[in-house]
């Protein structure tokens, strides 16, 4: 249920982007998703096609890449990758983490026409 | 044209939790978010504790779709309550927090309460500006929940297994949850307690205090 809220910070984002590179089509996001914040890409998707509508970000593709999760042990330091139902350290066994990746939302690129292209019937 | 922008999507939450932190750290109050599924016993929990710390030490913010039913509860035991509805919500943002700060005093409060929504998945994915998380679970859900929501157990500070008083009459092993735990948060106490009886509330207020110094 939460993609509806990240949908609204990644349009929030595009429209910002949209300002200040004089984009007119945006056709193409690519969100990187950390394993750690149970992101559903279909329902991302959906959310942003629904919080897009009428906006000029409106009608681009999502593509949402989830991220593995990287972790520093708290209790011997040691860097291990954990899975998402077992965060014992690899070293001393502790289940105490500080993630390293996995744990954030990331607007990687954007893939968009600019104003002068869209003058000139060029997509660059 | 291809644009590279590498910036996370949720910094400007990120931003205003910070700021909600720093509010909590100026006024020296300790501020925990409560965590649970529905009916595990958050509401019940606070009004013990505020009646065992004292209401005028206290503040809560209650988050919930609905009703200021939690709050009346709440409020009734003399503590300075915000309801904070989320409507089709479902879990608080930090922007809530901020708004419902705004309608509170903290002078002389030293724990704040937050109360999320009950649910299991979306209030683990957002920073409020709390210090501390605290989880709960309550012996009528089963044993089998760590398991089943890694992604709220993991980040916890304490765990809260409530309604012991129920151990015997539902069934429920507690070596299961110990065991789950092993794999998913050894740093977290857990704390067995009955807050409708009294049970274990000693521990709970004792690891409140020792966080309140810690800060």
């Amino acid at each position: 249920m939460h993609e509806i809220t990240i949908a609204m910070q990644v349009l929030a984002q595009v429209e910002a982007l949209v300002e200040r590179e004089h984009l007119v089509r945006i056709e193409e996001l690519e969100i990187v998703c950390g394993a750690m914040r149970q992101v559903v890409p279909e329902a991302l998707e959906t959310a942003y096609a629904v919080v897009s509508a009428g906006t000029v970000a409106e009608g681009a593709r999502v593509v949402v890449r989830e991220e593995p999760l990287r972790a520093r042990c708290r209790a011997c330091g040691c860097e291990f990758s954990p899975g998402i139902d077992d965060f014992r350290c690899a070293s001393c066994g502790q289940a105490d983490v500080e993630f390293l990746a996995g744990d954030d939302i990331v607007l990687k690129t954007v893939v968009a026409e600019r104003e002068e292209a869209a003058k000139d019937g060029i997509r660059s | 044209m291809k644009i590279r922008v590498v910036e996370s999507v949720l910094k400007a939450d990120a931003a205003v939790a910070t700021a909600n932190r720093s509010r909590f750290d100026a006024a020296g109050v300790l501020a925990v978010n409560l965590m649970s599924a529905p009916g595990s016993g958050k509401t019940t929990l606070l009004q013990k504790t505020v009646a065992a710390l004292g209401p005028e030490r206290c503040a809560v913010l209650v988050g919930d779709l609905q009703t200021t039913r939690d709050a009346e509860r709440l409020g009734a035991a003399g503590s300075a309550v915000t309801q904070i509805n989320t409507g089709r919500g479902c879990h608080l943002s930090p922007v809530q927090v901020a708004a419902g700060l705004d309608t509170l005093s903290l002078a002389g409060v030293e724990y704040l309460f937050i109360e999320n929504v009950g649910n299991m998945v979306c209030p683990a994915a957002h920073d409020l500006g709390e210090h501390r998380r605290a989880v709960l679970l309550s012996v009528p859900e089963g044993d089998d929940k760590v398991a089943k929501y890694p992604t709220l157990f993991q980040p916890a500070d304490v765990i809260l297994l409530t309604k012991v008083d129920l151990l015997g009459i539902v069934d429920f092993e507690r070596s299961r949850v110990i065991d789950d735990l092993s794999r998913i948060n050894t740093r977290a106490p857990l704390i067995e307690c009955a807050p409708k009886t009294g049970a274990g509330m000693d521990r709970w207020l004792a690891w409140l205090a020792g966080e309140r110094g810690a800060l």
